[in-house]
């Protein structure tokens, strides 16, 4: 057990529920890490089109 | 010399006209302060003969090439409340309380270039008629007269339109706060940032044709930031990264294809939630309730306030000639430090397994909203509100073997939105890549909390107490952005 966690413990803290986090390691690893992956991806593609968009936005004279 | 101008009503700004030569299109600047100032202002202070650095760039680079002479010297107007009066010659100031600063409420240069004459600003938001909610502002110091004045605001000024456009100064703009702000950055004057734009030296035309997105990311990347490129595709998606980048406290450097603009968006006002047709209708999204974002644009003086998202693209509202909405708004650049690893689009993924299976809240339930902060500002504001903890908690997270920068969602019903309260906070470290196993670091409703030790491979963790009040609902954190307080 790490020092941090132990101190913890010392001054009242419990273990959380073991099934609990299971679930959401689980989840992480299953679902979150692959939808993160996915999105950066599509990102990406989108950024690489529209990085060559013109910006130029001239004020007009006499505003 | 020095010139001062009592404004007791709008008519007095015509003043400057008469005080100041042609080519500072005076006429034009006393119609636009009439019109964009409150009557907090009370009184303005004319600094004639004033060497602005930034203007002093172009100059050297540009005006002092040209075939008309154009003056290597500025005019800077500064402006007042009500107790400031000047003594003779405008040769001295002097308020009841002494306290000049307080009645400051900051300066506008003024180019000799007889267009586009606004150059380097720092305004108080507070006196910006319109202006309203949430903003950034970085803090300046101002000498004048031997008197050393500070405020709080926004860097802007008018594009050049021929050697500088939209994109220039909204590069300027961020670079300029973020140097004010943040001591590792250095000052980056508008001519270097031309420069920075592109791969060779940027003369003649080639300023005046504008930039790409690519472009302005590279201004980012020279000055020493780590620019992230986001570009509308879902649309919530699009506008709940935007929003939390935002409340980051990172002005957005941000692209509108339909009309070829940029400007920075700085701040934002939001609105509570509409009332749910049914108790299982799911909770607004917080970009939903967004009801402005306040916006640097370099067509006019700063801080205007522009309509937020739409709730779909299906009924996004296009732009009417110089008038947009957020609805515009198709691609931000947000500069980043170093160390900020993890994306806001990893966190909105993050967000509904850690609500359901750390928090116990079921999908739709609560309105989130997530921003980046640093550890040791996060470690403040409970220091700040240790009322609400128990002792053994706030121990916890001053021991909390963290990063520097830290995500921090929070959640809220509708009616805790409504009173600046949250049923439940967690942070996530921000340098945690994409694949990490587990990135949060605590999760805390206002009964208990999950802390975890992610220096352990088997993630250990511990459940503790964190009120002393249970089920009271904590303190909404803001912690980047800062109030307009207006001054009519």
């Amino acid at each position: 057990m790490s020092d941090y966690i132990a101190r913890l413990k010392s001054r009242g803290a419990t273990s959380m529920d073991p099934a609990k986090k299971e679930s959401y390691l689980r989840a992480v690893q299953e679902k979150v890490i692959p939808a993160i992956k996915s999105a950066e991806e599509k990102q990406r593609a989108l950024t690489a089109e529209a990085r060559t968009r013109p910006i130029k936005r001239v004020t007009p004279i006499g505003r | 010399m020095y010139k001062w101008i009592t404004i007791s009503s709008p008519a007095d700004y015509t003043q400057l006209a008469t005080m100041l030569s042609a080519e500072y299109d005076s006429g034009k600047v006393a119609q636009r302060l009439r019109a964009g100032l409150t009557s907090g202002v009370a009184g303005i202070l004319i600094e004639f003969e004033y060497v602005d650095k930034d203007y002093r760039s172009t100059y050297y680079n540009y005006y002092a090439k040209k075939g008309r002479r154009y003056r290597p010297d500025c005019v800077r107007l500064h402006l007042f409340d009500r107790t400031v009066s000047a003594g003779p010659d405008a040769g001295s100031l002097s308020c009841a309380d002494e306290r000049l600063s307080d009645h400051y409420y900051g300066y506008l240069v003024l180019r000799p270039t007889l267009q586009s004459t606004v150059g380097r600003s720092l305004l108080s938001p507070d006196i910006r008629q319109g202006a309203a909610g949430l903003v950034m502002r970085s803090k300046h110091t101002v000498h004048v007269l031997g008197y050393r004045l500070e405020v709080h605001g926004f860097p802007s000024m008018d594009q050049h339109v021929d050697i500088a456009v939209c994109a220039h100064v909204s590069c300027w703009a961020i670079l300029r706060y973020y140097s004010q702000r943040f001591p590792r950055h250095a000052e980056v004057l508008l001519q270097e940032v031309v420069k920075m734009a592109h791969a060779f030296d940027p003369g003649g035309l080639v300023p005046s044709n504008g930039l790409i997105m690519a472009e302005a990311e590279r201004v980012f990347q020279a000055a020493g930031t780590y620019p992230l490129v986001i570009t509308r595709g879902e649309w919530g998606s699009f506008y709940r990264q935007l929003l939390a980048y935002l409340e980051s406290g990172f002005p957005l450097f941000t692209g509108m294809n339909d009309i070829g603009h940029a400007v920075v968006v700085i701040g934002h006002s939001v609105k509570n939630p509409p009332k749910r047709q049914h108790a299982t209708d799911p909770a607004s999204h917080a970009w939903q309730l967004v009801s402005h974002f306040t916006v640097v644009d370099d067509n006019q003086l700063p801080y205007i306030c522009i309509e937020g998202p739409s709730a779909n693209e299906s009924v996004a509202v296009a732009p009417v000639g110089a008038k947009y909405t957020a609805d515009s708004f198709d691609q931000f650049i947000v500069a980043l430090p170093e160390k900020i690893y993890y994306s806001a689009k990893a966190v909105e993924e993050l967000v509904p397994t850690v609500a359901a299976d750390l928090l116990g809240f079921g999908p739709g339930e609560h309105i989130f909203r997530y921003f980046v902060t640093t550890l040791s500002r996060f470690r403040q504001e409970i220091r700040e509100n240790a009322s609400q903890y128990k002792e053994s908690f706030i121990q916890a997270i001053m021991d909390l073997p963290a990063a520097q920068f830290i995500w921090v969602v929070e959640f809220s019903t509708d009616e805790e939105w409504e009173s600046g309260k949250i049923s439940a906070r967690v942070v996530i470290d921000a340098t945690a890549g994409e694949s990490d196993p587990n990135p949060v670091w605590l999760a805390h409703t206002a009964k208990t909390a999950i802390v975890f030790d992610r220096s352990d491979i088997t993630h250990e963790e511990a459940e503790l107490d964190v009120g002393t009040t249970h089920g009271a609902p904590l303190t909404r954190m803001d912690l980047n952005l800062r109030p307009i307080v207006r001054i009519p």
